[in-house]
């Protein structure tokens, strides 16, 4: 093809030498016409059944609602052991009054509940371990003033009303978590119902408490325990019996790892 | 006489065409080019660092982690070399098929210092941290407006010069370029809109990204190299294209195939499960194009094979069409559940996505590039054995990087699948294969220095004066 170059006129001698790759090309190509073999549409058929099929399976009617492909189940497989042990109901209950305590209470009354400065020690206090009324009575709508704490006095912090922060079931846990953690009382819980008693006697005040107007020490919130605390007082214990029982509690104890 | 007179006229037709486009096509293949280089060598630095996290572990490079190196080599890939070679191709291509030259070539030139400074403000700004997390989006959000108008730009230019053609049969690689022409604004406006502008809920921008990560490759892509393929496999062989009609079924079977596919890479992931499995019959019977288009290079191919040894262009873009096919087939199988559930969230993500763009895309371009770019500067490639090198150096590691990526990935799904064993043991079930495949990314950072070289020597005009092309193997003249 290069033999083309001699050929040519002179006087472009130049644009000759720079043309000389143009010059040796093949002709720009056309479309052949060569008929399409039955081998390609046996295949195309081939391939059409395929997808169609695929489609069948996999499209699951084109419901919008419908996330599951067939195989791809999302389910627990037969050997799945999960990751440590099964939380008894009792240390649900406890674990999310401790959320509670740590969201709420622990910037004031410390996470080892013992206070600081002038705010008083919940750790062994003759306010967690005497009546659980008055207990419910300061967390629903704060306290002020002058008060005797394990022997010594505090008063000039307030602590503020938590009847609009926390719910009945979240102040029941809190109460809970407080008594078994800085006092030792496991064998029983306060429940919702009982919160919800002394919401309904004292909710709509105004103010905050002085130690004059509270209950009493000996004034305890009655109310029934949950099935689950029934065969013994002992938390390891009660871990057997709770599982698979109903009770109004269980029901809600999966909203607290929500709390906050 | 007069026959051997029409010929020669029709030669500096020729010519004067090339010589219109020579400006903008040159710029656009010796920045992409850049780009290329600029990508392989960040190929190589992500590589490395998604095992050895302390490779350049300087505090000055605090930019080259793995999070930050990995999109901004995907983002110089895709839009600073693949787009924008594919672009100088297209306006090459245009221009001589339709016989039209390009008119006032500055604007293009201003389109693509726009294109480079879109792409280099994406790049900086994910070393910068603005990037985003999407995959082939990941450049900071402000970018795409910039790349949208360089590309329209450009478009503008190649639909002028289809209206300026010479009457006659449109050639296939014309069908192809203009539907790349058209696609890439819809797709990357799509996926902008839904993903940047105007976002939904987490899950359909997911969906969204992975439809317009294969939508990209499917509709911008494979056009683009299509385009090339077609044109140069008959022109080289001086022979017809085998079947006008399977070029027909190829090309509008990709057409309204191409769209369709992409979300099947999320198949078992909390979408309708109607939306993965379209996606994945689109690409089951995008097959039937696909074999159209197989077996129409084949048969134009058939009994020439000799031409593959010799002529570069050839040579590259055969085994371009090659990869297409295997790209193509293996995207099909892993559409079924089988086999997809090991290929969709591992390293073979990664294997998929350079098959395209690398093994089946830029060896293609390359061949377009050693045909064209002698027809604009005037001289011929200095040497066929560097070419050669190019070649082997390019094959070998494209074809060992998907190999690994593809079966490493394999081994790391199992593991991921094991639920119930430590996430640590996926990622040590990947990593004898990423070592591997840093060696790949070194093989192909080498072939691509030469390329850049090679091609720098030519666009300075310091290429050979002989007479007769550079091939490959022993020949020296002749073809």
């Amino acid at each position: 093809m290069s033999t083309n170059n001699e050929n040519r006129d002179y006087e472009h001698k130049k644009s000759v030498r720079e043309h000389s790759s143009a010059g040796r090309e093949r002709k720009d190509p056309e479309t052949g016409f060569e008929p399409l073999s039955l081998w390609f549409f046996s295949i195309c058929v081939l391939v059409l059944i395929i997808g169609g099929g695929y489609l069948g399976a996999k499209s699951a009617g084109f419901d919008f609602g419908n996330l599951q492909v067939n195989g791809y189940r999302a389910e627990t497989p037969p050997n799945f052991a999960p990751a440590g042990p099964e939380l008894s109901e009792y240390d649900k209950y406890f674990n999310a009054g401790e959320a509670v305590y740590k969201a709420v209470c622990n910037g004031c009354h410390q996470s080892n509940g013992a206070g600081q400065g002038q705010i008083p020690p919940l750790v062994e206090s003759e306010w967690v371990t005497e009546g659980t009324e008055r207990m419910a009575q300061i967390i629903l709508n704060g306290i002020r003033g002058p008060i005797k704490v394990n022997g010594a006095s505090y008063g000039a912090q307030e602590m503020p009303a938590q009847k609009g922060a926390l719910n009945d079931l979240r102040v029941a846990q809190v109460m809970t978590y407080v008594r078994a953690k800085f006092a030792g009382i496991s064998d029983e819980i306060i429940t919702k119902e009982m919160v919800e008693d002394v919401r309904n006697r004292h909710g709509g005040r105004a103010t905050q408490y002085t130690v004059g107007e509270l209950a009493g020490a000996d004034v305890m919130l009655a109310g029934e325990q949950p099935a689950w605390m029934s065969p013994g007082g002992d938390p390891d214990s009660s871990e057997d019996s709770g599982e698979g029982e109903e009770s109004s509690l269980d029901d809600k104890a999966p909203e607290s790892n929500e709390a906050n | 006489m007069t026959d051997d007179k029409k010929a020669d006229e029709d030669i500096l037709r020729r010519a004067a065409i090339d010589r219109s486009t020579r400006l903008p096509v040159l710029f656009f293949f010796t920045s992409a080019a850049v780009w290329l280089t600029v990508a392989v060598i960040l190929g190589f630095i992500q590589s490395v660092k998604f095992y050895y996290p302390g490779f350049l572990d300087a505090p000055w490079l605090f930019f080259l982690n793995y999070g930050r190196s990995n999109p901004a080599f995907m983002g110089a890939l895709v839009y600073g070399w693949a787009i924008q070679a594919g672009i100088g191709v297209a306006i090459w291509l245009m221009a001589r098929l339709c016989r039209a030259e390009v008119k006032n070539p500055m604007t293009l030139l201003v389109a693509g210092h726009f294109w480079n400074l879109g792409v280099l403000i994406g790049v900086v700004g994910i070393f910068a941290g603005y990037g985003t997390s999407m995959e082939w989006l990941a450049f900071p959000k402000a970018v795409w407006p910039i790349l949208l108008g360089a590309y329209s730009l450009v478009v503008i230019w190649l639909i002028t010069m289809f209206m300026r053609r010479e009457s006659g049969e449109v050639y296939i690689s014309v069908w192809y370029i203009l539907g790349a022409c058209f696609w890439f604004p819809w797709v990357y406006i799509t996926a902008n809109v839904f993903i940047h502008v105007l976002p939904g809920a987490a899950v359909a921008k997911a969906a969204t990204n992975a439809w317009f990560l294969s939508s990209m490759i499917f509709l911008v892509l494979v056009p683009l190299g299509l385009a090339s393929a077609y044109y140069f496999i008959p022109k080289i062989l001086g022979r017809p294209v085998h079947s006008s009609q399977l070029s027909l079924i190829g090309f509008w079977g990709l057409a309204i195939l191409g769209g369709w596919t992409g979300i099947q890479k999320l198949m078992g992931g909390p979408l309708p499960a109607w939306m993965p499995a379209v996606s994945g019959v689109a690409l089951i019977l995008i097959l039937v194009p696909v074999l159209a288009i197989a077996i129409n290079h084949h048969m134009t191919l058939r009994g020439n094979h000799k031409l593959v040894e010799t002529s570069p262009t050839m040579r590259f873009t055969a085994v371009g069409a090659l990869m297409f096919t295997v790209f193509c087939v293996l995207s099909a199988l892993c559409a079924f559940f089988s086999l997809g559930k090991f290929t969709q969230i591992s390293q073979t993500t990664t294997a998929f996505q350079l098959l395209a763009v690398y093994g089946f895309f830029t060896l293609t371009i390359f061949g377009a590039i050693y045909f064209i770019v002698p027809r604009l500067v005037g001289c011929e490639w200095i040497s066929g054995s560097r070419i050669q090198m190019h070649f082997w150096f390019s094959t070998y590691g494209i074809v060992s990087l998907v190999g690994l990526h593809f079966i490493g990935g394999m081994w790391q799904a199992a593991a991921y699948a094991q639920f119930d064993a430590p996430l640590e043991n996926a990622v040590s079930a990947g990593r004898p294969y990423a070592i591997g495949v840093s060696v790949a990314w070194a093989s192909i950072a080498i072939s691509n220095l030469i390329f850049l070289y090679h091609l720098g020597l030519m666009v300075l005009r310091l290429g050979r004066r002989g007479e007769g092309p550079a091939l490959l193997g022993h020949q020296h003249h002749a073809a």
